[in-house]
């Protein structure tokens, strides 16, 4: 980890669903040597190795890093969002509204890739699970089947009709099967997932609600970081999230302009004394330099200087998650001459959950998933995570401003800097094929 | 098993009869035949008075070509000639002669004009099983009449003309007294019959002409009043001087007709007042759209139903899911492209498996002689390549199978220049953002690609008319726009 500093990797800038465009046509690369400018094509498999846990896959879990960036080639939205008009995805039309509640209609014949239908139950299901698990304070609440037609779901909401539908394209609104298992995912996106050891292998879903995956297979396997690299530099991986390589760029490594993915945090216990006053942490971390940070696409607001008072503390952060944990080094080797030693405690999952569950941690770093485009979700999200409720009417401030009112910190915006084989960079670059077009975010068909 | 039958095959099922046949062929000709015709005017008498059987032909097994039927083309032009020797005055027995074939206004090489007189005694043996004698070397009438003065029998004189508007046959009807003085008074016979019959010159009679060159030229050029064209048809010929044709986008479809100041949209129809998102739809979309009878048959692998409408895009009739090929004839989606063509099915299948084989793009055509003889062509474009394979089939052309490299769908299959031979219009398949339109003829040495025109990247094309006559003109749709190409 010490030895690729942020001179070597170039600074660029990623989204979900750009790296899915990349996803979508690393066919174009891998499959064939040309392709017909009329068709996509189909086939091919690519392998990746990166950084992130691939024990699960849950789109509902606002802190899963590898949902935020896979969850959408797996699991699908009700609505979905072009050049900013929400537009109906699985649904017939956009919801109708009546007094206060709102009512859509599912397509009909729809399937997870199970092969289970896709019914209104399953929808009023991934809404509570996801109002739930995503930690977002409620702008809709009951959402519900109605007897006679099952593919008919109504909820209430004081929200509009294009502002519901809106928010149910956010991502962590994905729909699933009742009988959901993030150990075993189910959806009905362009591809279907299997997840077996440390491995993720996402294959073509024939029965994707919006068109199956041009690609056959793409497999995913779990490596550290300095791996993740050395993968890519050895073009034993097709994709990069951090950079050209390890030693020294691979040569025919091309960078990939992407957008943000979301923010990572430092989450302090409720009960911790070490925090007193609201952004005291927030402080401490835009201290740090910012140098073994931005080797790994974070970017930060930096601070001149903080004072911190108080004595050692502990990260506690997830084992299986490679990226985290080589965050939470660099943290503890930034402040390691500081007036605070930190220390690292980096459980398996199944130890990680209790932990948090029990409240048996300082700090715990935190995955907080969330495009530029929809930041107040993000500033929600740290509001629930620090126990407080998002400031009622007027607008929410941006996550760093927010992030000065709460006892939590954040250490910075996540922008993979991805890289990739030269075809793929190259199409990707061109335009060639749109990002409607790679990942059926195509409109066209449906206005 | 009629169309592998040849013309021996024919004379013998004439000796069959008890009748007396004079060949005087001199077959040493064939042997020099460089350009011999897919199927002679004798074969065509013969199969003319045989059951045409089946309609469509049962389709075969595999992937073989004959599971491709769809959109048919009729080259007819001999029928009537042929019906119309075979209903001449001709009392048995009479000595039947065909003139020497004159040949004015085209430039028909001296091979054609052998080839073609050839054809034409085959077309007359046939047509009169029950004269006496005929004769199958060119005569002149002056020796004609003095030949059938010696054999004491009525001349039946048959004089073939070609030009430009195509095959005239003239025929006369001789008779000559029978005693000496009355011959002596009247040495060249009496007319007792005269008449004429024309064959247009239509793909038949091109056989026969060198072949014509293409150069593509642009006719016209409009701005396309939809997006992402997916399909494009033409209306299928009529006697009114107008293209009108019916583009088929992933929203919308519309009926067009290209007029001197562009582009008039008649009618038009939302994809979503027709059908409902497919529960599967294809990430790389296809479409298809065929214009036969007045009515317009719609698939779009973006919906749950194809759609037929009638031309005005209204009437609409929801189908089961599939891509119209043509004549009954479908290719089924799968869960990344589609299917062999088959028979249009009833009902929509639940779950769209990926099938044993897989095509990007397909295109079937059937040409059925007047004789009722069929020939199938397929040319598919297999899931993710960048080749075509062509399949030909039939017992004038037997099966023939060929590979295309560095092409890409669409595809159309028709007789562009009329000369008889098939040409594949399809497109390149390329990397960068330009395109071309490649024509390749099929003939019996194999595949030889004729044209290959730049263009902007296409997206959908059609041959127009359907059917009617040559030479046809090219459809070519971008994301934007539709152009005219004379080929």
């Amino acid at each position: 980890m010490k030895g690729w500093s942020a001179a070597r990797v170039p600074a660029l800038p990623a989204g979900r669903r750009d790296v899915l465009r990349l996803l979508s046509m690393a066919v174009l690369t891998f499959a064939q040597p040309s392709f017909a400018m009329r068709r996509a094509r189909y086939g091919g498999t690519v392998r990746f190795a990166l950084p992130l846990p691939v024990t699960r896959l849950d789109p509902h879990d606002g802190g899963d890093l590898t949902a935020s960036l896979l969850g959408p080639a797996v699991f699908e939205s009700l609505f979905a969002i072009n050049h900013g008009r929400p537009y109906p995805a699985l649904t017939t039309d956009l919801p109708t509204k009546k007094q206060e509640v709102l009512r859509f209609r599912l397509r009909e014949g729809l399937q997870f890739a199970s092969g289970k239908p896709l019914l209104g139950a399953d929808v009023a299901y991934s809404l509570k699970r996801s109002l739930q698990l995503s930690g977002i304070p409620s702008l809709l609440t009951s959402p519900r089947t109605v007897r006679k037609d099952p593919l008919l779901v109504e909820l209430d909401s004081p929200l509009g009709p294009l502002e519901l539908a809106a928010l149910l394209a956010d991502p962590m609104s994905a729909i699933v099967p009742r009988s959901f298992s993030p150990e075993s995912p189910d959806g009905c996106g362009a591809f279907a997932a299997q997840l077996s050891g440390r491995t993720l292998k996402l294959r073509h879903n024939h029965r994707a609600a919006r068109g199956g995956s041009l690609l056959d297979h793409i497999e995913i396997e779990q490596t550290s970081v300095s791996q993740s690299l050395r993968a890519f530099e050895a073009t034993h991986s097709a994709l990069s999230l951090l950079g050209p390589g390890l030693h020294q760029p691979r040569g025919d490594a091309r960078s990939i302009s992407l957008r943000p993915l979301g923010y990572i945090a430092l989450v302090p216990h409720p009960t911790w004394n070490g925090i007193t006053r609201p952004g005291e942490l927030h402080t401490l971390l835009s201290y740090l330099p910012d140098a073994p940070f931005s080797g790994l696409g974070v970017t930060r607001t930096r601070l001149p200087s903080a004072k911190w008072g108080r004595g050692p503390f502990s990260i506690l952060v997830d084992k299986d998650n490679p990226f985290f944990f080589s965050l939470a080094e660099e943290i503890k080797l930034a402040w390691a001459r500081r007036p605070a030693d930190i220390s690292i405690r980096a459980l398996p999952p199944s130890e990680y959950a209790e932990a948090v569950r029990k409240g048996a941690f300082d700090t715990r770093m935190v995955w907080v998933s969330g495009s530029p485009d929809n930041e107040s979700a993000v500033t929600q999200r740290l509001f629930g995570l620090d126990g407080k409720k998002p400031p009622r009417g007027g607008r929410l401030p941006p996550p760093e401003e927010a992030a000065r009112q709460l006892r939590l910190g954040l250490l910075g915006q996540l922008t993979p800097r991805a890289a990739a084989a030269p075809e793929l960079a190259s199409l990707v670059q061109k335009g060639q094929l749109s990002l409607e077009q790679a990942t059926m975010r195509d409109t066209r068909h449906e206005r | 098993m009629k169309g592998s039958l040849g013309l021996d095959r024919v004379a013998s099922s004439w000796a069959a009869r008890g009748e007396a046949v004079a060949l005087h062929r001199d077959r040493g000709r064939c042997g020099r035949r460089q350009r011999r015709p897919l199927v002679s005017i004798g074969m065509i008498l013969w199969w003319l008075a045989q059951p045409v059987g089946a309609e469509e032909p049962t389709p075969q097994s595999g992937r073989a070509v004959a599971t491709a039927s769809p959109s048919e083309e009729t080259r007819s032009s001999f029928h009537h000639l042929a019906t119309w020797v075979a209903g001449l005055p001709i009392r048995s027995p009479s000595l039947v002669v065909v003139a020497p074939l004159r040949v004015e206004e085209l430039d028909l090489p001296a091979d054609g004009v052998e080839r073609l007189h050839q054809d034409l005694v085959d077309l007359v043996v046939a047509a009169v099983p029950h004269s006496k004698e005929r004769v199958e070397t060119p005569l002149p009438l002056s020796a004609a009449r003095s030949l059938a003065r010696r054999r004491n029998l009525p001349l039946v004189y048959l004089s073939p003309r070609l030009d430009n508007r195509g095959l005239q046959l003239d025929a006369r009807v001789i008779s000559f007294a029978r005693s000496f003085w009355q011959q002596a008074r009247a040495p060249l016979g009496k007319t007792t019959w005269r008449g004429s019959q024309l064959a247009p010159l239509d793909a038949m009679l091109r056989r026969y002409l060198p072949a014509s060159s293409f150069s593509p030229t642009t006719l016209f050029r409009g701005r396309l009043p939809l997006a992402m064209p997916l399909a494009i048809a033409c209306e299928p010929s009529t006697k009114e001087k107008r293209t009108r044709f019916v583009v088929v986008g992933r929203s919308e479809i519309a009926l067009l007709e290209r007029r001197s100041e562009g582009l008039k949209a008649l009618h038009g129809a939302a994809w979503k007042s027709l059908s409902e998102v497919a529960p599967a739809p294809l990430r790389a979309p296809l479409g298809a759209v065929t214009w036969e009878a007045g009515n317009i048959w719609v698939g779009s692998s973006d919906r749950a139903d194809s759609i037929l409408l009638d031309d005005h895009l209204s009437s609409a009739q929801r189908l089961p899911r599939s891509l119209p090929l043509g004549r009954g004839w479908c290719a089924a989606f799968t869960s990344r492209g589609v299917a062999d063509p088959q028979r249009c099915p009833s009902s929509t299948p639940e779950d769209p498996e990926p099938a044993p084989s897989e095509w990007d793009w397909v295109t079937t055509k059937r040409f059925v002689e007047a004789t009722g003889a069929v020939t199938e062509l397929f040319a598919g474009v297999p899931l993710g390549s960048a080749h075509a394979e062509v399949r030909i089939s039939g017992p004038l052309q037997g099966s023939r199978t060929h590979t295309l490299s560095g092409v890409a769908g669409p595809m159309a299959f028709a007789d562009l220049n009329g000369d008889g031979l098939v040409e594949l219009v399809t497109t390149s398949a390329s990397t960068h953002e330009s395109d071309a339109l490649i024509i390749t003829t099929f003939e019996q040495s194999g595949p030889r690609e004729v044209v290959r025109l730049e263009t902007p990247p296409l997206k959908a094309l059609a041959v127009c008319p359907l059917s009617g006559e040559n030479p046809r003109h090219l459809l070519l749709s971008t994301d934007t726009e539709v152009w005219e190409i004379r080929p």
